[in-house]
């Protein structure tokens, strides 16, 4: 079964900037594939342009094996799509949306829908409109998943939801996960961190890496040498250390391809003063700073 | 489709306070219409029927953008692109909402009004089908514009715009072409039609277009262009193209004089008491039935020609008993000068339709055959207006005559409308079926003794024993012959003493 | 491979709440909160599934889970926890292969009736994230090993409890 979403350099242009600069995304099917990036890389953009809200002005991407350009009801019937992005019909009580909803969908179910509400603590009878961010939010990913669509699709669903709707968001989310494939755009990267299987970095409209979680956290670590007295920084400095800081005797930096056997023999022969090593693993959130960071640095140079 | 009706049950909820002032004014509109005379002491409400119907046409409007917009089909925020829609269950329930809560009220206070004012509505399915036709060339601009915006205030600032452009096109369009020589003509008929018909048949594609595509930026600059550079355009090309005044059409209508005069001797057949020339004349190169003449005034100039003429509009046509027709001009005016030089000036009102029918007396109504159903009403002992229904809704030119079978009322009495058909184009569409459509009030211009006015017109009693015969005759142009008679030799003749 | 049967829970004083919960057969969606018999804090770097066995075999090994307690399914276990099921997955296979837990037909998952004996060695194993924590931070602060010992039967002491070598007996293990 070919990947639920993939694109063929996906680029989208408004008037003088690249939002999206050619995307080759490529999601595999039952992951959980996490995009992340600085605000305003493209994340939105990308996501719209796989749902044919916006238009793409080059490349392609087909969503469920269909070109994104011609997705029919038969596809939307298929996808959950819930975003801050999108306005819900205010007007409608919780209990009235998903009546409305039910028979645009042939998968749809009435018990798990009844499951989601209740689960969700939604009040049947309020309109959306009267609903705090974080029930709306929650009414909108029932309304997506009471079809148990094959792809969901999440666009910065965290903003503004604290801690508990969090919760239950990721909950109800995983809780029917299975079979499913999930691709979600988050800021939210410490909630995110635990289920995703995947992850995409979108910087400037252009995905700079894609790849496991467990990769990425693998070859992630930040490196803590002592010295007895400051040494020089060697003059070939692997491109792949990250943002040294010396103070004192201590030298740090961040590697970005650690390896457990041949990382600590590099640093032999570039430091052999080093008194101590420590690698300490890194969080997403730790990691996505440094990136972002270097980002800008290099955008700045 | 079951998804269109499923949607459409939900705009039903949605929308249902537009809807319901709709049916509100829709109502309130036919019980206000259907009033015996619609005159303005019989009114219902305090207030004219152009008012409710300006405030139907506008829920009408707000009711299309609320049901639209429901779905609205711009922007990037919408909450139904990512759901199975299908835009054709989509397009389908909008229509039926405007169907069922827009022409279907229109449709029933039609009949209503029909009935009340007397006439059968089944009889007249075609015209109040035809009136829904013209319903659905004018909601077709609420649509559009509805379909390209997303809120409702984007709605009305479009609703400003948009109606500013129409009529200032409409204006270019109707308004009449002015020719070097200052003469006027009223720009063709058909042009206000295709105008009309324009906005459905360009306009519903682009609808079907939007809801199919979603590609605003192009749908939109399409409709601008669509309606307004298009009537915009063709109002220039005419104004550029149009053939001068007047109508190469008409060049073979003439009057003329039945005999030269020569140029020494008058031409005098009969001469009278009271000393009036006559002048033989005829009329040619138009049907005569079909051709009213009305003779303005004489010039006379004595000869030879010097200073300014003089001038007298006492003058008259007559038909003798063997069927010829005299120019009678008075020449006890003319007794101070032997010789004279006469022009006379004809006002020369050309028909190309007639229609004809003997009125019944009372309030029934009289089927004119090819031009609809007219009524005569006895207004309360001051006059005759007189009621049509139309098969077609307002044309322009159409004048009407009532005559008595043995005489004619009041010497050649013309009626002519006095409301809306003046002013009626296609385009115009009339809120009431029978105040147009099915009966049009008309007062007359009477040229002869009138008695009592009827809003502000002279009226003509009648004794409503005698039968009655109504022409409707439909005008195509007005022509201003002269009527050249050189040297009058006025001597000779005995003029009755002052 | 599930060995010999065991008295290591038998006898054991269990300080920690227990929250029971109901699994009924064919109850599909329950809306009691299920809660995850063992506590875990994620820790960046290492694998999610590992840091899940390492605390679940913890738990099982101490006696704070007997045999046929209630264990986690892999829905719960992702639900609880916001990890992917496939991880969850993952975890659940991996203490089945290890004879710590089973799935019985009808009923769900348990912890196993027939645990495993753990040796000396695998206890040490257990403890080998916060004993390697242990020796770098000490070789940091330029500790020699002896000293090291020392501290360690200085702690054992003052936290109470007999002489280390009892495993029979477990001793009263508080947990924090």
């Amino acid at each position: 079964m070919s990947s639920p979403i993939s694109t063929d350099n996906l680029s989208k242009a408004f008037r003088r900037t690249e939002a999206v600069n050619a995307l080759n995304l490529e999601v595999p099917e039952g992951s959980i594939y996490a995009l992340i990036g600085p605000n305003g890389a493209g994340k939105t953009t990308t996501i719209k342009l796989l749902m044919n809200i916006l238009r793409a002005s080059a490349g392609s991407a087909e969503v469920l094996g269909v070109d994104s350009r011609r997705l029919s009801p038969r596809e939307f019937a298929r996808i959950g799509y819930v975003s801050e992005n999108q306005e819900m019909p205010e007007w409608m009580t919780v209990d009235y949306l998903l009546s409305y909803l039910q028979p645009f969908y042939p998968t749809w179910d009435d018990a798990l829908a009844e499951d989601l509400v209740r689960q969700f603590e939604l009040p049947r009878d309020r309109k959306l409109r009267h609903l705090s961010r974080g029930m709306r939010m929650k009414a909108a990913l029932a309304s997506s998943l009471a079809y148990r669509p094959e792809l969901v699709v999440l666009d910065e669903p965290f903003t503004g939801l604290d801690a508990l709707v969090r919760d239950e968001f990721t909950k109800g989310l995983l809780e029917r996960a299975e079979r499913t494939t999930i691709l979600i755009s988050s800021h939210d990267l410490a909630e995110i961190e635990n289920f995703a299987s995947h992850v995409g970095y979108i910087e400037e409209g252009r995905l700079k890496f894609t790849e496991e979680m467990a990769t990425l956290a693998g070859r992630f670590r930040q490196v803590e040498l002592i010295f007895e007295a400051p040494p020089p920084l060697p003059a070939d400095w692997p491109a792949a250390w990250m943002r040294p800081e010396t103070s004192a005797a201590v030298v740090r930096f961040i590697d970005s391809r650690f390896d457990a056997e041949r990382t600590p023999a590099e640093i032999e022969r570039l430091f052999p003063q080093a008194r101590n090593v420590a690698f300490h693993a890194m969080s997403l959130r730790e990691i996505f700073v440094a990136l972002a960071l270097a980002g800008r640095h290099a955008k700045a140079a | 489709m079951r998804q269109a009706i499923h949607i459409f049950r939900k705009d039903a909820r949605y929308c249902w306070p537009f809807v319901a002032a709709v049916m509100a004014l829709t109502a309130v509109h036919a019980w206000q219409a259907s009033v015996d005379t619609p005159l303005p002491e019989n009114y219902r409400l305090y207030t004219s029927d152009s008012l409710i119907v300006l405030l139907m046409v506008l829920a009408w409007w707000l009711a299309i953008g609320a049901a639209v917009h429901g779905e609205s089909l711009t922007g990037d925020r919408q909450f139904w692109t990512t759901r199975p829609y299908s835009w054709k269950s989509l397009l389908s329930a909008k229509i039926l909402f405007f169907a069922v809560f827009l022409a279907l009220p229109v449709f029933i206070s039609d009949c209503i009004i029909l009935q009340t004012s007397g006439l059968n509505p089944l009889d007249l399915i075609p015209g109040l089908l035809r009136r829904q036709c013209w319903l659905l060339a004018f909601l077709v601009l609420p649509f559009i514009v509805a379909a390209l915006t997303r809120a409702t205030r984007e709605l009305v600032l479009a609703i400003l715009v948009s109606f500013l452009a129409f009529y200032t096109a409409m204006s270019v369009l109707t308004t009449p072409l002015v020719n070097p020589t200052g003469m006027v003509r009223p720009a063709p008929e058909w042009i206000g039609v295709a105008a009309t018909w324009l906005a459905p048949v360009l306009g519903l594609p682009l609808v079907v277009w939007q809801y199919a595509r979603r590609r605003t930026i192009l749908v939109l600059v399409l409709a601008v262009a669509c309606f307004g550079l298009v009537p915009v355009v063709a109002g220039l090309w005419l104004r550029v193209n149009w053939r001068p005044y007047p109508d190469p059409k008409y060049s073979n209508v003439a009057v003329r004089l039945a005999a030269d005069p020569g140029p020494a001797d008058p031409v005098i057949v009969e001469g009278r008491a009271r000393g009036l020339i006559g002048i033989p004349v005829t009329f040619n190169g138009w049907p005569r039935d079909m051709m009213i003449p009305r003779l303005m005034g004489v010039g006379v100039w004595p000869e030879p020609k010097e200073g300014a003429p003089y001038v007298s509009s006492d003058v008259s046509l007559t038909a003798s008993s063997d069927g010829r027709e005299w120019v009678w001009v008075p020449i006890r005016d003319l007794r101070y000068w032997p010789k004279v030089d006469m022009a006379v000036t004809v006002e020369l009102a050309l028909y190309d339709r007639q229609r004809r029918a003997d009125m019944l007396s009372g309030n029934g109504w009289t089927r004119v055959p090819g031009f609809g159903n007219v009524r005569l009403l006895e207004g309360v002992g001051r006059g005759y207006p007189v009621w049509r229904t139309a098969i077609q809704p307002g044309e322009l030119g159409w004048t009407y005559g009532l005559r008595d079978a043995e005489r004619q009322l009041a010497s050649d009495a013309m009626w002519s409308l006095v409301m809306d058909d003046q002013f009626a184009s296609p385009a115009w569409f009339q809120a009431s079926p029978v105040y147009t459509y099915a009966g049009k009030f008309m007062s007359y211009v009477a040229g002869g003794a009138a008695a009592g006015t009827n809003w502000g017109m002279p009226v003509v009693r009648h004794p409503s024993q005698e039968p009655l015969v109504f022409t409707a005759r439909r005008q195509v142009a007005t022509l201003h012959p002269k009527l050249i008679i050189p040297h009058v030799r006025l001597t000779g003749y005995e003029f009755p003493d002052r | 491979m599930p060995g010999p049967a065991s008295e290591i829970a038998a006898d054991i004083i269990h300080e920690a709440p227990r929250q029971s919960f109901l699994l009924h057969p064919g109850c599909t969606s329950s809306n009691n909160t299920v809660v995850i018999p063992f506590r875990l804090v994620f820790q960046p770097g290492v694998a999610l599934s590992e840091q899940i066995i390492y605390a679940a075999t913890k738990a099982i090994v101490s006696g704070q889970l007997r045999p046929g307690d209630p264990f986690p399914s892999v829905r719960a276990l992702s639900k609880e926890l916001k990890i992917n099921p496939n991880t969850a997955h993952k975890v659940v296979m991996q203490l089945t292969a290890q004879g710590l837990v089973e799935v019985l037909p009808g009923i769900g998952t348990v912890v196993a009736s027939a645990l495993p004996k753990p040796t000396a060695a695998a206890r040490a194993g257990l403890l080998g994230g916060e004993l390697e924590g242990l020796v770098v931070e000490a070789k940091r602060l330029g500790m020699q090993l002896e000293d090291v010992l020392a501290a360690v039967a200085r702690h054992w002491q003052s936290l109470g409890g007999t002489e280390p070598a009892q495993p029979a007996k477990g001793g009263r293990k508080t947990n924090e």
